[in-house]
C-alpha cells in the first residue's frame, strides 16, 4: 500500500482547494459520480489510462468505462480474479499492468461499503499519486452514498407522488406563503386545475368561498384558520365557469419542521353528490309531510268532534266515520309507498320474476280504479303472453301509473290502458290526455322526489316517489319503462317486460289470425284507435308506440323470415 | 249569515262543516270555484267564504277576484292554504283576504278564525259605496 497518512492529509487539502470535491460531490447520480471520477483522474494526474469497475465483494468486478483508446481496456478477463482478490484484501494496492504500473483504488461508501475501483495507469507511481487517486476514490465514495439516498428518496417521492394520485380526494400543497407547490391528479379532475403542478396562490387557482364570501388568505391560509380540530374539514364552495356552485369539503393540515411551519396541506372532496341527496331528502321530508299531514287533519279533526259526545251533526257520525277511514287506508299507501322507496333504495325489494299472466292483474286495477275514481279507463287487450315479472311488482307498476294519469288529468278525461306485444316483450302503455310534461321535465319524471311544479305551486300533492318506483320495479323485473310527453297534451307511459319464453309462431302451417280479426274481449274492454304519441315533440325517438308494435300479420312475417334462415319457431299459446 | 265552504275534497269540506254547525253556523258546501261563484251569485245570505286555494278549475285567488267584483255587497273570505303565515303573502293578498286556516288545520284555527271575522265585522266596515279598486 502505498500512501503514507501524511500524504492522504496533503491529498485531501488538494482536492477540497482545488474544488474537485465538490465537483465529485455536485453529481447526484452514481454513474456521473464515477464519470466524474475518470475525469479527473485522468485530468489531473496525467495518466495514461483511467479505468473504473463497478464492484461489490463476491462478485467479479464489471468494468465500466476506460479513458484512452478502446482496445487497451485492461485488465483482459484472465485478470478479473486476481483483481477480486486483491481487492479484498485492501482498499488500494500498486499493481503491475500489461501497459505499466498501476494503482487501484477501492471506491467505498461509507453506508453501503466497496462499490466500485479505480485504478490509474501511470508510467510513475509515486505516493503523491497515490494519495490523490485515494483522496478521490474516498470522495467518490461519499458521492455514491448521497446519490444512492437520493435514488431512495426520489423512488419515495414517486410512490408518495402516486399515493397522492391515488387519493380519491383533491389534494393541494402549498408553501408557507400560499403559493401552490403541487396537487395531485384528483385535484386537476374535480378543481379544474393545470395538469402542470405548481405556480400561483390559492386564491388565483380555485378561488374558494364560504356562505359569508371569498376566503381570504392574505394573512395566512384562511382554511386553516377555519379548520375544526376534528378534522372532519369546512364547507367552501367553488364558483363553476357555468355559474353553479361546487361544494367542497376541505381540510388544512400545516406541515411542520421543528415548529416552523413551512407549507400546508389541502385536501378537498367533491360533495356535490351529497349536497344533492340532502336537498332531494329535504324536499322529500316537505312535501311528505304535507302529504301525510292532509289525511291526519281529518282524522285529527273528526277524532276530536267526535270526543265531545253532546253533540252529534246531522245525519251522524257516519260521514266522519267514513274519512277517517278512508283517510288511514290513504295514510297507508303514502306510508307503504315511502317504505317500498326505501326498500328499493337499499336493494331489499323482493322480485321474484316468473312466468305470470298480467290479464287478470290489469282487468283487477282497471275496474277498481275507474269504479272508485269515478273514471273512464278503457282497457285494449286481445291475447296477452305471459312475462317475466313479480305479481306484487306489476300490481304495484300499474296501480301508480294509472293512480299517475288520473291524477295529473285533473279535468277527468279517460284513461286509456293497451297491451300488445312484440318477439320479446309485452307492452302495456297507460295514456292520459292530462296537463303533460315539458320536454326537460320528461327526462326528470322518474328521479326520486321529483315532482314538476315547485312545492308553493304545486296543485297535486304527492310524494315524488311514485314514478321512481314504477321505474326501479321495472327495472329489477328485467323491463324498462318509457314516456312519451307533451304540455296539455297528456302522457304515455309505456312498460315493457320480457315475454316468459321468447315466441314467433311454431307451425308455418297454421293461418295466423287476420289483423282485425280478434278474440272476443272482456266486457271492459273497448276498442280504441291507436293513440297519436308525440315522440318527436318529447325528445324521445325510439319510445315504443302502438303504431310500431308488430301486430299478429307481423308476426307471421317474422315467422317465414325465420323458417327461410332454418331456425326453428313454434308458437306459445 | 251562511258560510260556503270550498274545497275539492269531500271529507275536508265535511270536517269544516260538521265543525262551523257545532258552533251554531249555518253551513253550505261547493266542490269547487265556479260552484262557489254560482252559488254566492244566487244565495245573498252566504257572508263568508271558506276558501282552498288548491282547486282544478279555478285557484282559491281566482275566485276571490271574481268575489271582489261583486258590488254593494261585501263577502268575507278565509283562505285556506298550506302558507304558514302572512309573510308569505303578497300585500296584494294580504289586504284582499279576511283571515287565513293554515292547511293542515286543527279544528279550534278554524273556529277562531271564524269567530275573529266575525268580531272584527267587516261587512260593516265595507258598507257605503264600492271602493275603487285598482289594478282589478
Amino acid at each position: 500500500v502505498g500512501t503514507t497518512r501524511r500524504g492522504r492529509r496533503r491529498a485531501r487539502a488538494r482536492l477540497d482547494a482545488t474544488g474537485l470535491a465538490r465537483e465529485i460531490r455536485s453529481e447526484l447520480d452514481a454513474g456521473s459520480v464515477l464519470m466524474s471520477v475518470a475525469r479527473i483522474l485522468d485530468r489531473e494526474t496525467g495518466a495514461r489510462k483511467v479505468c473504473i469497475w463497478l464492484w461489490r465483494p463476491g462478485s467479479d468486478p464489471t468494468h465500466l468505462l476506460t479513458t484512452g483508446p478502446d482496445e487497451d481496456i485492461f485488465p483482459s478477463d484472465d485478470d478479473l480474479t486476481w483483481l477480486r482478490k486483491a481487492a479484498e484484501s485492501s482498499t488500494s494496492w500498486r499493481m503491475p499492468t500489461p501497459r505499466g504500473p498501476g494503482y487501484a483504488s477501492v471506491i467505498v461508501a461509507p453506508q453501503s461499503g466497496p462499490l466500485a475501483i479505480a485504478c490509474v495507469v501511470h508510467p510513475q507511481i509515486d505516493g503523491r499519486l497515490t494519495a490523490f487517486v485515494d483522496a478521490v476514490a474516498e470522495e467518490a465514495g461519499f458521492a455514491l452514498e448521497t446519490a444512492n439516498l437520493y435514488a431512495k428518496a426520489l423512488e419515495e417521492k414517486e410512490k408518495s407522488a402516486a399515493i397522492l394520485d391515488r387519493v380519491g380526494d383533491a389534494v393541494f400543497v402549498t408553501d408557507a406563503t400560499g403559493n401552490a407547490k403541487e396537487w395531485n391528479r384528483v385535484a386537476e379532475w374535480h378543481l379544474g386545475l393545470p395538469p402542470s403542478s405548481g405556480g400561483g396562490t390559492c386564491e388565483a387557482l380555485l378561488g374558494l368561498n364560504t356562505d359569508d364570501g371569498p376566503l381570504d388568505c392574505a394573512s395566512g391560509c384562511a382554511l386553516m384558520r377555519l379548520q375544526h380540530t376534528d378534522h372532519v374539514g369546512t364547507m367552501v364552495w367553488r364558483a363553476l365557469p357555468d355559474g353553479r356552485r361546487q361544494p367542497l369539503l376541505a381540510t388544512a393540515t400545516p406541515l411542520t419542521d421543528a415548529g416552523d411551519v413551512y407549507g400546508v396541506v389541502h385536501s378537498m372532496r367533491d360533495v356535490t353528490r351529497l349536497k344533492e341527496a340532502e336537498e332531494a331528502k329535504n324536499l322529500f321530508l316537505a312535501t311528505a309531510s304535507h302529504e301525510l299531514r292532509t289525511p291526519l287533519t281529518v282524522i285529527q279533526g273528526f277524532a276530536q268532534l267526535m270526543q265531545n259526545s253532546d253533540y252529534a251533526p246531522e245525519g251522524g257520525w257516519q260521514v266522519a266515520v267514513d274519512a277517517i277511514a278512508r283517510r288511514s287506508k290513504q295514510l297507508d299507501g303514502i306510508i307503504e309507498r315511502i317504505l317500498l322507496s326505501s326498500r328499493i333504495e337499499g336493494a331489499n325489494a323482493e322480485i321474484h320474476r316468473e312466468p305470470t299472466d298480467i290479464r287478470a292483474i290489469l282487468i283487477d286495477e282497471v275496474e277498481s280504479n275507474a269504479s272508485s275514481r269515478d273514471r273512464t279507463i278503457t282497457l285494449d287487450m286481445d291475447e296477452v303472453p305471459k312475462v317475466l315479472a313479480d305479481a306484487r311488482a306489476f300490481t304495484t307498476v300499474i296501480q301508480h301509473l294509472i293512480e299517475n294519469a288520473i291524477k295529473y288529468s285533473p279535468g277527468g278525461q279517460r284513461v286509456d290502458v293497451r297491451v300488445w306485444s312484440d318477439v320479446e316483450q309485452v307492452h302495456v302503455s297507460v295514456r292520459d290526455r292530462g296537463i303533460g310534461m315539458a320536454p326537460d321535465h320528461v327526462e326528470r319524471c322518474f328521479d326520486k322526489f321529483w315532482q314538476a311544479e315547485s312545492s308553493d305551486v304545486r296543485r297535486f300533492g304527492g310524494t315524488g316517489i311514485g314514478l321512481f318506483i314504477v321505474r326501479s320495479l321495472c327495472v329489477a323485473m328485467g323491463g324498462g319503462v318509457e314516456v312519451v310527453s307533451a304540455p296539455g297534451q297528456g302522457s304515455t307511459f309505456t312498460v315493457s317486460l320480457q315475454r316468459a319464453e321468447i315466441s314467433v309462431a311454431a307451425d308455418p302451417d297454421a293461418a295466423p289470425a287476420p289483423v282485425n280479426e280478434r278474440p272476443a274481449r272482456t266486457p271492459l274492454h273497448r276498442r280504441v284507435d291507436p293513440v297519436s304519441t308525440n315522440s318527436a315533440a318529447a325528445g324521445a325517438p325510439g319510445a315504443a308506440t302502438p303504431a310500431g308494435a308488430p301486430r299478429r300479420s307481423e308476426r307471421s312475417t317474422i315467422r317465414e323470415f325465420m323458417r327461410q334462415i332454418g331456425v326453428p319457431t313454434r308458437e306459445i299459446p | 249569515m251562511r258560510i260556503l265552504v270550498v274545497d275539492d275534497q269531500e271529507d275536508l269540506r265535511s270536517l269544516l262543516r260538521v265543525l262551523l254547525e257545532r258552533e251554531g253556523h249555518e253551513v253550505i258546501e261547493a266542490s269547487h270555484g265556479r260552484m262557489a261563484l254560482a252559488m254566492v251569485e244566487v244565495d245573498p245570505e252566504i257572508g263568508l267564504v271558506i276558501l282552498d286555494v288548491q282547486m282544478p278549475d279555478m285557484t282559491g285567488w281566482e275566485v276571490l277576484r271574481s268575489l271582489r267584483f261583486i258590488q254593494n255587497r261585501y263577502i268575507a273570505v278565509l283562505m285556506c292554504t298550506v302558507k304558514a303565515g302572512p309573510g308569505d303573502f303578497t300585500t296584494a293578498e294580504r289586504l284582499d283576504v279576511d283571515g287565513y286556516i293554515p292547511k293542515p288545520f286543527d279544528p279550534s284555527d278554524v273556529r277562531d278564525a271564524v269567530a275573529e271575522i266575525i268580531r272584527r265585522d267587516p261587512w260593516s266596515e265595507h258598507l257605503g259605496p264600492p271602493r275603487i279598486r285598482e289594478d282589478r
